[in-house]
């Protein structure tokens, strides 16, 4: 049982250490390379047994979610969760606030494997028996965040101009955010049913096209620009009260959790989702909120995959994990809890330390190279992945992402790739869909 | 109350309607995101449509380089004497000073109705969520008013982020008194005839008519659910339009934009639709006991401890403030 145990915990801070350098590469997704490891592991290289990759991969996932803030935030390659908050963050950076912006982040990581400490006792009876009550709801909940997210959308606009022109504007804004989510929507449904990938790398269907939507338009947004961090401060006292940092955790465990138990929500959709319902206004609080959505969004629901009897694959790494081999044991279980805590202690201590190197060397940083060889990276990746089907792929999204760069509208709408063929799926629409393939 | 308070609780309200959940998980229906929908679109249709489409007759526009406090309130006197004098009502486009992208110019007008007097200042530096960035040198100027005034919400009118509010002024009459007095409404484009409980009664009556009765009471009830609530707070709505004209007083017991109830509404929402969800299942999971006392008995008291907590901080802070704001007044007067 103690040899299991450390042997379990090595693995996790062998994950951990893993996921956390590989995180520092721009724009590297930690499923894109779970996605590599599965699936050499499903054509017959032996890494480890597949109850010990779970450990790996859940260490890379805790390394991945710390550690992915630091480019996110200094070069501006946000992954899907993380274009959301950057804003808020790259505002603060631009305050030379940026190790602030990043301890934040840490803080609300720290206080998601807290939420998820005190949860996990809890977790199986709620979790099993609200997926009894809510799995026949599914369409309409997925339905109503739809319809949410296209109909709170609030015009950006400092009131100069005639009525007409106002109008006009906010309009611009608005249609172009539903233009996004309709292209996005379509672009999905061909990937869901028609998909030019090739079908041996299946599992990395969406990469382009997540690549496409949120990094590659950052990115070339951030080598337009070409601006430099200015110097960040280093703070040992972060500005923020015990109180702000407790809305701040509380505010993302909704949004994560909601996130986590909810197929199709996104981190970014759960932290809007919760933003929303706690009223948020303060930089400081959304930031820690989005450091403990994103936590509990990764790594609760591979928490809630190793959930004896319940088994639930919720996001892209428990459902490669899910080709291997399901848990389904108490022990499991607990060991994947404590794995969490350390791995998470262990984490925190290491960003410590990067991402006051980070600050330091921001302001040096040659940022225009630097996005130019993230662009590199992100070709490659998605060429290695995919081929040239991924990169067109690829191509198409990037001008579909621009838009609500170009028109100030949310990024988030991009995430109609998903919602939109799912729901259709859903509500049983596909047949007269696929008539018209 | 928020957008998501609105529509979660317009969700809430339709799933109490007899058959809505059956319908939703058996048929796959969608009449509760048609509520939620409905509950939302009271405030989609001002904030997205009639703000755009009400006439302003005065714009005041600040310049930021050169804040000029005794012009503002200048202007605003004049505008007073005007609707004063003609009786015809006038509305006013105060419009922000943004600096950079994320840094605009706060600056507020207060109407004393006391002391007849109209007091405009310079405040601090804000950021897009409102939140201070830095001070800016004070700059205050007073007008007396030759009129009387009412203005019916409490505190200073801000003006800081995206575009600024439109006010209207009007001379009515004191409903207990029978005087002339000017009153001020702030937003008159807003919870005018899109916030009617009359509407909310034809609109789902009539949908009733179309798309069946469930359809049509799920709608009614989540477009009445908004108007509801948002009487819970300080401007009040016009609840009879067209038989009214005039925006009826709110209960004043929260403001719109406040985090906890706001939160709590929307707590209490989500229980709601669970037990809806839970009493429609084959197998139910939790009893109407456990729900009362884990889903709706610890977090009501829970929240609202905490808000009435915080209310009470605030007042003290409130008070403060007040002073903080008179002494600055004696000091650095420009009229």
């Amino acid at each position: 049982m103690m040899d299991q145990a450390f042997l379990i915990l090595g693995l996790t801070l062998l994950g951990t250490v893993v996921g956390s350098a590989l995180a520092l590469i721009p724009a590297l997704h930690v499923y894109n390379v779970a996605g590599f490891v599965i699936a050499a592991q499903a054509s017959g290289v032996t890494f480890a047994e597949p109850q010990q990759l779970h450990f790996v991969l859940l260490g890379m996932v805790v390394g991945y979610v710390f550690f992915s803030t630091l480019p996110g935030l200094f070069l501006a390659v946000p992954d899907e969760s993380l274009a959301f908050s950057v804003l808020p963050a790259q505002q603060m950076i631009r305050r030379g606030e940026g190790y602030t912006a990043a301890m934040l982040t840490a803080i609300g990581v720290l206080g998601g494997v807290l939420v998820l400490l005190l949860l996990a006792p809890i977790l199986p009876v709620i979790v099993r028996r609200l997926h009894v009550l809510v799995a026949p709801h599914l369409h309409w909940i997925i339905a109503l965040i739809v319809v949410y997210m296209l109909m709170s959308e609030w015009p950006f606009s400092n009131g100069a101009g005639s009525n007409w022109d106002r109008m006009r504007k906010a309009w611009g804004q608005l249609l172009a955010g539903a233009l996004t989510f309709s292209l996005s929507g379509i672009v999905g449904i061909i990937l869901m049913y028609r998909s030019p990938i090739d079908l041996t790398v299946a599992y990395q269907n969406l990469l382009p096209a997540f690549v496409g939507f949120f990094a590659v338009p950052a990115v070339i947004q951030a080598f337009v620009i070409g601006g430099v961090a200015p110097k960040q401060a280093v703070r040992r006292q972060l500005d923020v009260t015990p109180q702000l940092a407790a809305q701040g955790v509380f505010a993302g465990a909704l949004g994560g959790l909601f996130a986590a138990f909810f197929p199709l929500v996104t981190a970014g959709i759960g932290g809007f989702l919760a933003g929303h319902a706690t009223a948020q206004r303060d930089a400081r609080v959304f930031v820690i909120s989005q450091g403990t959505s994103r936590f509990l969004y990764y790594v609760g629901a591979i928490a809630m995959f190793f959930l004896p009897g319940v088994g639930l694959t919720r996001g892209g790494l428990a459902a490669m994990l899910a080709t291997l081999d399901r848990p389904g044991t108490w022990q499991s279980y607990w060991f994947a809890i404590g794995a969490i805590a350390i791995s998470a202690a262990f984490t925190f201590l290491l960003f410590e330390r990067a991402a006051w190197l980070t600050a330091l060397l921001a302001p040096r940083l040659p940022q225009r190279i630097l996005n130019g060889l993230t662009l590199v990276v992100l070709l490659g990746v998605v060429f290695i992945s995919t081929r040239w089907a991924g990169l067109t792929v690829m191509a198409v999204c990037t001008c579909i992402g621009s838009l609500p760069l170009l028109w100030k509208t949310r990024r988030m709408h991009c995430l109609g790739v998903i919602l939109i063929p799912v729901l259709i799926n859903m509500l049983g629409w596909d047949n007269w869909l696929l008539q018209l393939f | 109350m928020k957008g998501l308070t609105h529509f979660i609780s317009a969700v809430a309200a339709a799933s109490c309607v007899p058959g809505v959940i059956e319908h939703a998980s058996s048929e796959r229906g969608l009449i509760l995101v048609l509520a939620g929908a409905f509950g939302l679109l009271p405030d989609w249709l001002d904030f997205k449509w009639t703000r755009y489409l009400e006439r302003t007759h005065h714009d005041i526009r600040p310049t930021e380089d050169a804040f000029d406090a005794d012009a503002i309130a200048m202007q605003m006197a004049q505008i007073l004497e005007t609707v004063w004098a003609s009786g015809q009502p006038q509305r006013v486009q105060l419009h922000t000073m943004q600096l950079a992208s994320d840094r605009w110019q706060r600056y507020s007008l207060r109407f004393d109705p006391y002391d007849h007097q109209l007091t405009v200042k310079r405040g601090p530096i804000v950021d897009t969520g409102q939140q201070f960035v830095c001070a800016t040198q004070s700059v205050t100027a007073i007008r007396s008013l030759s009129m009387p005034v009412y203005y019916g919400y409490d505190g200073d009118l801000k003006v800081d982020i995206f575009e600024g509010p439109t006010i209207e002024f009007s001379v009515q009459r004191d409903p207990k008194t029978k005087e002339k007095r000017i009153e001020i409404d702030f937003l008159p484009w807003h919870r005018r005839w899109t916030h009617s409980l009359t509407l909310g009664i034809v609109l789902g009556g009539l949908l009733a008519l179309g798309l069946g009765w469930q359809t049509g009471l799920a709608i009614g009830l989540g477009w009445i659910t908004h108007v509801l609530q948002d009487q819970l707070g300080h401007m009040g709505s016009n609840l009879w339009w067209p038989l009214t004209t005039r925006r009826s007083a709110g209960l004043k017991w929260m403001h719109s934009g406040d985090a906890l109830p706001n939160f709590l509404t929307v707590w209490l929402a989500v229980a709601v639709i669970l037990l809806n969800i839970n009493l429609a299942a084959d197998v139910p999971q939790f009893t109407v006991a456990n729900w009362l006392i884990w889903g709706v008995i610890l977090p009501s008291v829970g929240l609202g401890s905490a808000y009435v907590y915080t209310q009470r901080a605030t007042a003290a802070q409130r008070q403060k403030r007040k002073m903080v704001e008179l002494m600055e007044e004696l000091v650095e007067p420009q009229v």
